[in-house]
């Protein structure tokens, strides 16, 4: 039985206490003239599950990046796990599982083989190899490709191995970038699943993606970058309700006879009073009327910068 | 081999081998290799075996030339195949993982930036190794008609597998350094081409310059590998005539010396040597005046050259002879006797200079150089690889 596997049945999920997993002060990253990221500072509770939202180029990927030990910041300090990225990588790499967004896979190599090559490269005992492979397998659900070679898995297949490929080392945080970017809707249900039945094993997730919809139902908590500042942090409702208040609620009317009309309201106050108009002031015959979900790339192209602070 | 009890194997390796030996290129290229390598036997052996038949086997002397001249061609060929093999198939090794977007998940393990590069020089060499093996039957060809000793054999492999180390070095520090493959074979390719044949262009630059007599051992030639598989090769004691590429690579290096020509009335003319003995009358090139003997002379080469002085010896008789002297030192010994035309004469093996950069011999420095430049080379690769990175550009 392997680490991963017994861990799997954790009886309750721990609760997310005042612990700090990930704590970054002034993180700061420079590419040339352009700032990825801009004086950051964020604090992942132990135990959470910490969405990083925001458009693309927004500064998630080097975020982690940086978390994750492949990036120097230009300035600022960060802590993962308790070590320091820029001056003990072995330290954070030894305890954090990175998943990078590109899904980099080799020719010629079974499912199997991928994973113990990795458990060779975290220098793992080999008579403990078996059982390991054995319980990632299970654990994302890959049990009957394990003679499978990788390439020839399909996105979200990889995805999974790649996400079983960070965990080899029983890492207590996990860094994913994009997991569910390219998914469909199907692999995007498991992959939450996994990714709920992860954090009852106690791992602290800090999960990156652009769709906030996506985010709202998986993360205990979520950050909004743009332009590489942080604009928002708290629990996703918190957020969706600020982003709302400032983007409004876009309900959509369905009427009688196939006619659709669209529109805009700030609050629940005002989505009654608009139904209230629709049927009784005016008489329609309304068959659906629903509130859609924001989008944060919608978002984003509406709000200017700052104005959710 | 997961059931013999070996130390574990470098991750990397292990998994370069597994997946190499799947590749259907992989076969392919061991076929091609074999493939070059017999057409180029066939040839050389019907070359040789024309001299053969003339004499027949049951001449040693020229049996043993041509088995010689058989082995040299196949090293020389190896050699050659090894330094279009080994840049190609190292230039990808840092380079494709990046271009497959797995380079940093290898990074961010615990894996040392050293065991990474390491791994892929390694596997690069295990199938260079691979080659040069699957070509021993080949170089045994020579052992039937004798000349080759098993030495011999072992120095020349020895030497294309160490110049197939420097070439991966280098390649996978090009590999590390650019971000695209192609670009990191092309600059592997350019270093390996400037190592064998541009050190032979700077050589042929500073002879045009320094005029062709009287130098020592070009020292830049102490970065090709062809030359120092020469100078191991062919030994400083070879005297016999034989047909191979090695002769006029080991020529080069030697420090110019010479030969002399002497004519019934005591004149003396001189030039430089080649190695064997039909070199010294290629190496008397234009008109050669003839010089007295006890005079200081210079040549028609137009280098000064050492100055014959009469040894008064008790023989007496026609027979007198003539001692060549470098500065203080005597370096060669000829008798003049009254036979007919001239008499030519090369300084006797032993006294011939030894091919010597900085004091070394030719071959070692090379492996000293080659050991800083292979060096360095895995230094920056590993430097490459090391994270986090610095870089600020995106």
């Amino acid at each position: 039985m392997t680490d991963a596997a017994a861990a799997v049945e954790v009886e309750e999920p721990p609760e997310i206490g005042d612990a700090v997993a990930v704590r970054t002060e002034g993180l700061t990253k420079r590419f040339g003239e352009l700032y990825a990221v801009r004086d950051l500072s964020l604090e992942v509770p132990t135990g959470s599950v910490f969405g990083l939202i925001g458009p693309n180029g927004a500064g998630k990927s080097t975020t982690l990046s940086i978390l994750a030990s492949v990036l120097r910041p230009t300035s600022g300090t960060a802590r993962v796990a308790g070590c320091d990225p820029v001056g003990d990588a072995r330290g954070v790499r030894r305890r954090v599982g990175y998943m990078p967004d590109v899904l980099g896979v080799y020719d010629n190599l079974s499912v199997q083989e991928y994973l113990e090559f990795f458990a060779a490269a975290y220098a793992l005992p080999r008579s403990g190899w078996k059982g390991l492979v054995d319980g990632l397998l299970e654990l994302v659900g890959l049990e009957v490709k394990r003679t499978a070679m990788v390439e020839s898995l399909s996105r979200g297949m990889k995805q999974r191995l790649a996400l079983a490929r960070a965990l080899v080392h029983d890492p207590e945080v996990l860094l994913l970038d994009e997991p569910a970017s390219g998914l469909d809707p199907r692999a995007r249900v498991e992959l939450r699943v996994l990714l709920a039945e992860l954090q009852s094993m106690g791992k602290t997730i800090v999960i990156s993606s652009h769709i906030l919809s996506e985010m709202e139902e998986m993360c205990s908590h979520v950050a909004i970058m743009e332009a590489g500042r942080l604009l928002a942090v708290g629990p996703p409702k918190e957020i969706g309700a600020r982003v709302q208040a400032v983007a409004g609620r876009k309900v959509v009317v369905h009427l009688a006879g196939g006619e659709v009309r669209d529109f805009t309201v700030a609050d629940e106050d005002e989505q009654q009073a608009l139904l209230r108009r629709l049927v009784v002031d005016e008489g329609l015959a309304v068959v659906e009327f629903r509130v859609h979900g924001s989008d944060l790339e919608d978002v984003f192209l509406q709000v200017t910068e700052g104005t959710l602070q | 081999m997961r059931t013999l009890a070996l130390p574990p194997l470098n991750p990397v390796l292990a998994r370069e081998l597994k997946q190499r030996m799947r590749g259907r290129l992989t076969w392919l290229v061991v076929t091609g290799y074999l493939a070059v390598l017999a057409l180029i036997l066939r040839v050389v052996y019907l070359g040789a075996s024309n001299s053969l038949s003339d004499s027949g086997f049951a001449d040693p002397t020229v049996s043993a030339s041509v088995g010689r001249s058989i082995f040299h061609w196949l090293l020389f060929f190896m050699l050659m195949l090894v330094c279009f093999i080994v840049p190609g198939l190292t230039a990808s090794a840092i380079s494709g993982e990046r271009e497959r977007q797995t380079l940093v998940s290898l990074q961010v393990t615990l894996l040392r930036p050293r065991s990474i590069v390491l791994g892929k020089v390694l596997s690069s060499l295990a199938f260079t190794a691979l080659l040069v093996t699957a070509s021993l039957p080949l170089l045994s060809v020579p052992f039937l008609v004798g000349g080759v000793s098993v030495v011999e054999v072992v120095k020349g492999v020895a030497m294309i597998l160490l110049t197939a180390v420097v070439l991966a070095c280098l390649a996978v520090a090009c590999s590390a350094l650019l971000r695209r493959t192609q670009a990191a074979t092309v600059i592997a390719y350019g270093l390996t081409a400037a190592l064998t044949v541009g050190t032979f262009i700077v050589y042929g630059g500073q002879r045009a310059m320094d005029g062709p007599v009287g130098k020592a051992t070009p020292a830049i030639l102490a970065l090709n590998p062809f030359v120092a598989t020469a100078d191991v090769v062919q030994g400083r004691a070879d005297q016999s005539s034989f047909d191979s590429p090695f002769t006029a690579l080991a020529d080069l290096v030697r420090p110019d010396t010479f030969g002399f020509a002497v004519d019934q009335g005591g004149g003396i003319g001189f030039g430089t040597t080649g190695v064997n003995k039909l070199g010294i009358a290629r190496g008397l090139s234009g008109p050669v005046p003839p010089v007295p003997i006890g005079v200081p002379a210079t040549t028609a080469l137009g280098a000064p050259v050492p100055v014959p002085v009469p040894v008064p010896d008790g023989a007496g008789g026609a027979s007198s002879a003539i001692q060549i002297m470098a500065g203080d030192a005597p370096v060669g010994q000829v008798l003049v006797g009254p036979g007919n035309g001239f008499q030519f004469g090369q300084f006797p093996a032993d006294a011939r200079p030894q091919a010597k950069v900085a004091g070394l011999r030719l071959w070692v420095a090379w492996l000293v150089a080659s050991a800083v430049l292979g060096g360095l080379a895995l230094v920056v690769a590993v430097r490459r690889v090391s994270l986090p990175s610095a870089r600020d550009s995106s």
